[in-house]
């Protein structure tokens, strides 16, 4: 089977995609390694090589820790709580209640809007001088805190945004991974008197494994790489309360002009989601169950 | 009827009338200019400016485009690139493809790196011997921000500084008589104006660090060493100065006591938070203040920033803030030549006085206020002369001329997390300040270090 000339078709039909891909993917992310090991003057583009310099500023760097930490704070507050819910709104979906087709697109409108415009919105929720969910709190007699200016909640409150955007995705995934599920296993697994709890950890959960992971990988990977709703709502502040690794990246990029120093954050930002992934497959190969 | 037609023959035949002299006055300027040009050349300039303000730039560009002088010769072509911070990046990153504008308007906090990056023509080498241009007209306390090192190096186009806004019926309706003129006043009288149980406070304006910068310069203090970066090249930030401090400490123990209304570090949840009756005092730019005295739904005064009690004799004032115009070097000498006369239209004295009386940006000329002064518009609208008070009483020094740093959006960032920690009662105002100028002064160092690598 394999033939030459088979193996040239193969080639031709991947080189739109790869051609592409090395322009605007690889390309850049060699550009970014090289020059994460120099110095580049902002108006002239003339570089002067610092060596591991930039390496070096970030291990010493205390903003950067809290940058980190902020970043994993964020997919911890985010990827958990998003699964879980997309999940569960899917399950309900799949059991098709009444207006099924109604509610799958309640869910998944967030999706189709753009992140800039869906965070545009929650800057109207969160508006620390008329902010709707304050509003509906003091409704119910509950004074709401100062969600974008206060640093214990500003993280929080761009986490919540963040996976209201990103259930719907999720939402779509989990239904296409339950509508593969036979219902032969279920319907036996009811005959033998397994109640709706018993019967989603023990067949629904193992059966759409693999969707959990490829749902839990891609949401880590969108979650640190979080920047639309951040730059929207906080600009990384109070108090850096918001300063995920991309913010950082941003910020010396492109107010602080340090393109050398926002490369070499790039290289290990690429590194931690590269280390993050493996993790995520080595736990996979022992969890997920592929038929 | 008889009327009417007979008006409307009467207009017909001016209209005639004025068209011919009109016709006849051009002609040969016309003859002229498209003898020695063939098509009128694009002169693009990138700006900022959004909303209103925005649209005041598009009708001068297009009074100025329609001049028959100009009509043969050129056309301005406005593009928005964006806020400040993402023009400087399309500015930088156009250069580099030698595609750049011929004018860009810049934020004044990057007028070091402007000046660094050596790609503008500074103004004064195109005003040259230029009398008409009017220099010996600007306001010294405006011109002393863009000169640097002896040079004018851009066009102070829209400058601003900060004053009280105060809602005049809560002042009346609390007894409160004065307007807080020094900083211990200023919580007094937020503390009378404060209604707790029904979440009215006294005061509020936004956390960016440009009123830290002010609040310095008004008690006679540099924000950096080197004479605010004037005298040479910066290397220590001087936020953790008794004054940095005491303007914190203020700040902090407000919003403790619950006077200071903290909505963050954006322009407009303040502007809102006094305009729908929400705190009594604002502190903000007076770039809004038509805007704000004609919008809120009671009566607005205004008044100088106050300072330290005991501190009147100190030498300080404001700065200048918002942004100017810059003539790019990459351009053909005759091309920038077509930019300057656009920009000597921009400082003139009629477009001075439309910016200044639609917006509240200042007039970068005395004669501009002299004449207003003249004609009762300060009497009128007695808001808009507070700020000007304010900056021709400023001392001339380096507190008032402001920091120049190629790093200052950086130095800014760090100010507003310090203030921030405090606010929030994460860290002493000492500390936080001294950790906000250590690591302004790494940035400093690796920016001057580049500097001289460059050369």
């Amino acid at each position: 089977m394999r033939t030459r000339s088979g193996l040239l078709f193969v080639y031709a039909l991947l080189a739109p995609c790869l051609l592409v891909l090395g322009l605007f993917v690889l390309a850049p992310a060699v550009q970014s390694f090289y020059l994460s090991f120099h110095d580049v003057d902002p108006f002239s583009n003339a570089i002067f090589p610092v060596g591991l310099d930039h390496y070096r500023e970030m291990m010493n760097s205390e903003e950067y820790r809290i940058s980190l930490r902020s970043s994993i704070c964020f997919v911890l507050y985010t990827v958990p709580s998003s699964i879980v819910i997309s999940l569960f709104i899917a399950v309900m979906l799949d059991a098709r209640p009444l207006f099924h087709g109604f509610f799958r697109t309640i869910f998944l409108v967030p999706v189709g809007i753009s992140p800039a415009m869906a965070a545009m919105l929650w800057v109207f929720l969160y508006n620390p001088v008329a902010g709707y969910l304050n509003y509906f709190l003091s409704l119910i007699g509950i004074s709401g805190p100062q969600w974008l200016t206060d640093p214990a909640y500003a993280l929080a409150a761009v986490a919540l945004s963040t996976v209201w955007k990103e259930v719907g995705f999720n939402v779509i995934f989990f239904l296409a991974g339950l509508a593969a599920v036979p219902s032969e296993l279920t319907e036996a697994a009811l005959i033998d008197g397994a109640g709706p709890w018993k019967r989603f950890w023990s067949i629904t959960l193992p059966m759409i494994s693999p969707t959990v992971f490829f749902v839990s990988t891609v949401s880590v990977i969108h979650a640190f790489e979080s920047f639309g709703q951040i730059h929207i709502l906080t600009r990384g502040g109070p108090a850096y309360a918001t300063n995920v690794l991309v913010y950082n990246l941003y910020r010396d990029a492109f107010e602080n002009f340090r393109t050398g120093f926002a490369s070499a954050q790039a290289v290990i930002l690429f590194l931690i989601i590269m280390g993050v992934t493996a993790l995520q497959f080595y736990v996979a190969k022992r969890r997920v169950h592929y038929r | 009827m008889n009327l009417v037609k007979r008006v409307s023959v009467s207009v017909v035949r001016h209209l005639v009338g004025a068209m011919l002299v009109f016709g006849t006055l051009t002609l040969p300027l016309t003859a002229i200019t498209s003898m020695a040009v063939a098509a009128p050349v694009t002169i693009d300039f990138w700006h900022s400016m959004t909303g209103d303000k925005s649209l005041l730039l598009e009708q001068l560009v297009a009074d100025f485009n329609k001049n028959p002088a100009n009509k043969e010769r050129m056309k301005i072509s406005m593009t928005y690139v964006g806020n400040y911070v993402e023009g400087i990046n399309k500015l930088r990153t156009s250069l580099i493809a030698n595609k750049g504008p011929h004018i860009a308007q810049i934020f004044e906090i990057g007028t070091q790196v402007m000046i660094d990056s050596k790609a503008a023509t500074p103004l004064e080498d195109l005003i040259g011997q230029d009398k008409e241009f009017g220099l010996d007209q600007m306001l010294p306390q405006v011109v002393q921000y863009y000169k640097v090192s002896g040079r004018l190096y851009s066009l102070p186009f829209a400058t601003s500084n900060p004053i009280i806004y105060y809602n005049a019926d809560w002042f009346k309706k609390a007894g409160v008589g004065a307007v807080p003129k020094t900083f211990e006043e200023l919580s007094t009288v937020a503390e009378k104006l404060t209604d707790r149980t029904k979440k009215l406070t006294g005061i509020t304006w936004p956390l960016n660090a440009w009123f830290f910068e002010q609040f310095l310069a008004r008690q006679g203090a540099v924000l950096i060493d080197h004479g605010n970066g004037r005298s040479g090249r910066a290397e220590k930030a001087n936020f953790a100065s008794v004054e940095g401090i005491r303007y914190l400490d203020l700040l902090a123990a407000m919003t403790k006591a619950g006077t200071f209304s903290n909505v963050g570090r954006e322009w407009d949840p303040p502007v809102q938070n006094f305009m729908a009756g929400r705190s009594a005092m604002l502190i903000t730019s007076t770039s809004d203040v038509f805007v704000i005295t004609a919008k809120s739904p009671f009566k607005v005064q205004t008044a100088p920033l106050p300072i330290p009690a005991g501190m009147d004799k100190i030498p300080g004032g404001t700065i200048i803030g918002g942004n100017s115009l810059w003539i790019m070097k990459a351009k053909p000498a005759n091309e920038q030549h077509l930019a300057y006369e656009f920009l000597k239209y921009m400082a003139s004295s009629a477009t001075q006085r439309v910016w200044h009386s639609k917006t509240g940006y200042f007039p970068i000329r005395k004669d501009v206020i002299a004449s207003l002064e003249h004609e009762g518009f300060y009497k009128k609208y007695p808001n808009a002369k507070t700020a000007i008070d304010q900056l021709i009483g400023s001392a001339e020094c380096a507190a008032t001329q402001g920091a120049l740093m190629g790093v200052f959006p950086e130095a800014r960032e760090h100010l507003e997390s310090a203030i921030e920690e405090v606010l929030a009662g994460k860290s002493t105002t000492k500390q936080a300040l001294e950790n906000a100028a250590n690591r302004t002064n790494k940035a400093l160092e690796r920016y001057n270090k580049m500097q001289n690598a460059r050369k």
